[in-house]
């Protein structure tokens, strides 16, 4: 007796890994077949290669791999140098223009703001790729740095300073060139017994101001959404929108996007 | 002198009645180097941009011009971009074409008025020199400004209606210079000469009341007497009022925005012998003390300076720098020492018109006037 | 790191070149001691009015040691004795060898990035001295080298274009120099040139003949103005065919990073001509055959998969490592300033010879110093002619002239041209190259 025998070949799961390692946070992405299952974050401490290393082992763990499981790992971020397990680097401008676009596949700007640095991203209609973009990433103003220095100098916890701010109804005019002129202007301002809900707003005002400037002098288009680890920021949110008279979209993890981008990207370019 | 919404009103209605008559709104970069006269033949009003910056202008500027580019020019550009939706600028939109010129890279700058904000440019090139070739160059350059105004305003500047508006500036001019000498508050004096500039003409009888007012042999003004050169203080600018609140006296602001600018003046003994063009041309000629004169400005700024301490009997001179002004900025301490080597102290002070600028500031005048 | 060493058996032009620029002060000492020659600052590319007086046209910076000099000196012998091409095979051979592949990468990576290192020391010199904290680097970078070498100079030719800061700080060189002269360089209307306007131009150029025939003792003729405005065209024909010919191809006689080294080495060595204008066309047009030969000869890289990037502007200052940054992700990178700026238009040679130079002045000044608009679409222009896929912006700190507008550079070149630009700030050679790398990294990740 014999049997047709038919072959099916069953395409193997394809796995990838997005690493972005940041100035604060490390964030990892695991991809199964071009779809997020998971992420995870943690501070990332001066040992950034140790910290991703550790974080990649983690999610090889707990969902049962190998590295050899793994068909690309993307190092992204300030720290992706660092990532020598990766198969490939790419920058945050791709990495976060890929991740904001798993949520908002229509978003044609996008804002970051993370730990040290700040850009602006535009993204073609068409092609769904980067077509400029512009950065800071030479001074603290307007960065998450920011954030942190004047939270410290209004003696409030940072993640209590965005619905601080939203309690203002009339903001403190603060500096948004330099956090050292800003900080001093701060403390002066809570000396003279300013509201702390003013001087919040202020700072949310001059963040805003400062990357706003980006926005406009790169020419963006709506929709416009806001990523990075300072996106969680409800204050800044506010700013931001009122700075640039438009609505601005949040995706649902807007300090993942740097990691999930990266490991979308690696699917995508598994073939070329 | 603050810039408030009713001085800016002020000058916004003064623009809007001349336009009413017809008359076409021609600003000018407020250096020392285009004849208003000009504007003023064709029967246009001159307006000078002499309106200081502030933090949030240069910021906006910073969107269109690089953020190394002089605050100036990126102040200049930010009053363009806001004049729709702000009252102290709304005025800006009474004008009716801009002139630019090479005097400076932000004078250059100010060139994208027209690419971004639709304001008419007219173009002005002036030599560097004063040779005989430059002189004529000069003098080309000025006729067609003359005739391209001219054409603009829909009138030909003739030769009589350049002389009768170099008149009529000489004397707002003469008053001015008048004035200057005068023991009045330098910050009065100050309000005094943005108010001649801005309504020319129209202002000569308030002038000339608050010349009759004055004494002019009245009791000295007390404190430590001080003069202002570099880059001007504008409208806006708290600058001398900041001296003044220290106990010195400005006694002579020899900047675009004050003596420099009436003592430019053309020669109208010659009408009848020489072309009003030509006169111009030899006013140009004896400006060897202006910035943007080559070879050695360095020596004729300084030496116009201490002719006036020494007139005047001052010790102490305010060198103004403008961030990322290369015209008082690159020469700055050339000039320093060729004036402290003569016995005078400078205090050379940088701004940026930010906030914390102004605020770093009255450390250092009274330091200074601590020194005389 | 540059490939050069790679390249350089079949390069004997470019050592060649590179060495008359780099290690030419014997040269330039000899000319002045012992012929008595005139040495004349040169600071743009107008070195045909000093040669057609005889004198000779240096950028001050080319009377300095290089640290690659000990190298130089006994490369320049063994191509004086056993020609360039010789010697150049001679050094491939040595590149075979384990310890002469180091020595020949350090020879040739110094032939270029020492010329770099030179330029921060003068820059050092500047910040030291206080001068213009907030000038642009290429300014500071003058001032190191006429406080350093200006006495050696006859006369200081200052051209005074456009940028008022320029200008300004040419009245601080007066205290290096033994005399100065000035050249008013007129500008005009965009596509208003007048009568009047060339005259004076025309009257410039006859007081600067005169003042140069005074120091020389020389007299200018309609002949020796003829004469110089002939080699200097040929060298404009010959970088031409490098640049926009060659440059374009698919095929380059090199590795991308090396033909950027070449067009880093040629303008640089343009302004001045290496103070010797014959030997300069006969080294343009060596390098132009060698190129030819090697393109012939299969000897080079198939570059059809590598992007075009252009890198402007750079004469306020620019980091060189750039181009290899490009070039190890995949690009190829063209500098082409002076192509922008319109110095490599021929000067006329029929008529009077004076009013050619002035009209070939005021043709570069129509180009760039008449308006902002219109030095940023000159700088485009270039952009096109190479047919460029992407942009290096180079922004340098204290430039309140070149690039003041880049907004409406970014805003054509992105909308109207769809070429992409990443800005990157420059403040030192070798200053922040992480962040410069982001940039980069992430303009070529677009394409």
């Amino acid at each position: 007796m014999g049997f047709d025998v038919q072959i099916i070949q069953v395409n193997p799961t394809t796995y990838t890994i997005g690493v972005d390692i940041g100035s604060l946070s490390t964030k990892v992405s695991l991809a199964k077949d071009g779809c997020i299952i998971d992420n995870a974050v943690s501070r990332s401490t001066h040992e950034f290669a140790r910290v991703g290393r550790e974080m990649f082992d983690a999610m090889l763990q707990k969902h049962n791999l190998q590295k050899s499981d793994i068909s690309e790992i993307l190092g992204t971020g300030y720290g992706r140098h660092t990532v020598d397990f990766a198969t490939k680097k790419v920058t945050e401008i791709t990495a976060h223009a890929r991740g904001v676009q798993y949520f908002l596949p229509d978003i044609r700007t996008i804002i970051d703001i993370g730990g040290q640095d700040s850009k602006v991203i535009l993204v073609s209609p068409k092609t769904k790729k980067v077509v400029d973009f512009q950065m800071n990433d030479k001074c603290a103003a307007g960065t998450g740095r920011f954030c942190e220095v004047m939270a410290n100098a209004l003696q409030v916890p940072l993640e209590e300073l965005g619905p601080l701010s939203l309690r203002s109804n009339k903001p403190e005019q603060i500096s948004s060139t330099c956090t050292v002129f800003a900080e001093s202007e701060v403390i002066s301002l809570f000396a003279k017994g300013a509201k702390k809900e003013d001087i919040a707003a202020g700072i949310h005002e001059a963040i805003a101001k400062r990357v706003g400037g980006m926005v406009k002098r790169l020419g963006a288009v709506q929709p416009i959404a806001f990523c990075g680890g300072v996106a969680k920021n409800v204050g800044v949110h506010r700013a931001l929108e009122k700075e640039l008279n438009s609505k601005i979209q949040l995706p649902a993890q807007p300090q993942m996007t740097g990691a999930i981008g990266a490991a979308l990207l690696g699917f995508e370019q598994l073939d070329q | 002198m603050e810039f408030t919404i009713d001085f800016a009103q002020e000058i916004n209605e003064f623009l809007a009645a001349e336009r009413a008559t017809g008359k076409k709104i021609i600003g000018i970069i407020g250096h020392d180097i285009i004849p208003e006269e000009i504007i003023r033949a064709a029967g246009a009003v001159p307006l000078r941009l002499i309106f200081a910056g502030t933090e949030p202008l240069t910021n906006e500027g910073g969107n269109y011009l690089s953020s190394t580019t002089c605050v100036f020019s990126r102040a200049v550009i930010g009053m363009f971009s806001r004049r729709a939706e702000e009252p102290l600028w709304q005025f800006l939109r009474n004008l009716d074409a801009l002139i630019v010129s090479n005097y400076c890279n932000g004078d250059n700058a100010c060139e994208l008025v027209k690419h971004y904000f639709n304001v008419p440019l007219f173009r002005v090139y002036i030599p560097y020199k004063r040779t005989d070739p430059a002189l004529t160059q000069y003098r080309s350059e000025i006729t067609r400004l003359r005739d391209a105004i001219g054409q603009f305003c829909g009138r030909e500047i003739t030769d009589d209606a350049l002389w009768d508006a170099i008149a009529s500036t000489n004397e707002i001019k003469f008053k001015l210079m008048q004035l200057s000498k005068m023991p009045l508050l330098g910050s009065k004096k100050q309000e005094i000469f943005y108010r001649a500039m801005l309504f020319g003409s129209n202002y000569l009888p308030e002038l000339d009341k608050i010349l009759s007012q004055t004494d002019l042999f009245g009791p000295a003004l007390k404190g430590k007497k001080l003069l202002l050169a570099g880059a001007a203080p504008f409208i806006g600018d708290p600058l001398i009022e900041m001296f003044e609140g220290a106990g010195a006296v400005v006694a002579e602001n020899l900047t675009w925005t004050g003596t420099n600018y009436a003592m430019q003046f053309a020669n109208t003994s010659v009408r009848g012998q020489a072309s009003a063009i030509d006169e111009l041309v030899q006013v140009f000629k004896k400006n060897e003390s202006s910035e943007h004169y080559v070879p050695y400005s360095y020596e004729k700024v300084a030496e116009r300076i201490y002719k006036f301490c020494a007139d005047e009997g001052i010790g102490g001179v305010i060198y103004h720098i403008l961030k990322f002004c290369e015209l008082t900025g690159t020469l700055k301490d050339k000039i320093r020492d060729i004036l402290t080597e003569k016995g005078l102290k400078v205090l050379q002070i940088e701004r940026d018109y930010s906030a914390s600028a102004t605020g770093q500031l009255s450390t250092r005048i009274e330091a200074f006037l601590e020194m005389l | 790191m540059s490939t050069l060493h790679e390249d350089m058996e079949h390069f004997g032009s470019f050592l060649r070149l590179a060495i008359h620029y780099l290690y030419d002060r014997d040269n330039l000492k000899r000319m002045k001691v012992k012929e008595k020659k005139a040495l004349v600052s040169m600071t743009y590319p107008f070195s045909e009015i000093v040669f057609a007086a005889g004198a000779v046209p240096v950028v001050p910076i080319r009377m300095h040691e290089f640290t690659s000099d000990r190298y130089l000196s006994t490369i320049s012998s063994a191509g004086n004795l056993f020609g360039w091409d010789n010697t150049a095979k001679l050094v491939g051979v040595v590149r075979q060898f384990g310890a002469g592949r180091n020595l020949v990468k350090n020879i040739l990576h110094d032939v270029v990035s020492s010329l770099f290192a030179k330029y921060n020391e003068m820059v050092a010199i500047a910040d030291a001295a206080g001068f213009a904290p907030d000038g642009c680097y290429g300014m500071r970078a003058l001032y190191g080298m006429f406080a350093t070498k200006g006495q050696n100079l006859t006369l200081n030719l200052n051209f005074l274009y456009r940028c008022s800061a320029y200008i300004k700080f040419c009245e601080i060189l007066n205290d290096f120099v033994p005399r100065s002269h000035y050249v008013d360089w007129p500008l005009f209307p965009p596509g208003q040139l007048s009568d009047a306007t060339v005259q004076y131009m025309t009257q410039e150029i006859e007081g600067t003949i005169a003042v140069l025939e005074e120091i020389t003792g020389n007299s200018v003729t309609q002949a020796t103005l003829r004469d110089a405005a002939r080699l200097g065209n040929d060298c404009r024909q010959a970088y031409k065919e490098i640049l926009l010919d060659i440059g374009k191809q698919d095929f380059w006689p090199c590795t991308p990073s090396t033909f950027s080294e070449v067009l880093t080495l040629l303008n640089v060595a343009f302004t001045d001509g290496c103070s010797n204008q014959v030997r300069f066309r006969d080294d343009l047009k060596a390098m132009v055959k060698e190129m030819r030969d090697n393109i012939r000869n299969g000897i080079g890289t198939d570059v059809s998969h590598y992007k075009k990037v252009v890198m402007q502007p750079i004469l306020g200052g620019y980091e060189p490592e750039v181009q290899e940054m490009v070039s190890e992700l995949g690009g190829r990178v063209y500098y082409g300033e002076w192509y922008a700026f319109g110095f490599l238009d021929d000067i006329v040679l029929g008529g009077d010879m004076v009013r050619n130079y002035a009209e070939h002045y005021l043709h570069v000044s129509g180009r760039t110093g008449c308006s902002g608009i219109i030095m940023q679409d000159s700088f485009l222009d270039f952009v096109r002619a190479v047919g460029a896929e992407a942009v290096v912006y180079s922004n340098a700190f204290g430039c309140r002239d070149m690039t003041s507008f880049f907004r409406y550079y970014r805003e054509r070149l992105t909308r109207e041209l769809e070429i992409p630009v990443a800005l990157v700030s420059f403040t030192r050679i070798g200053e922040g190259l992480e962040q410069v790398k982001t940039r980069v990294q992430a303009l070529m990740e677009m394409l």
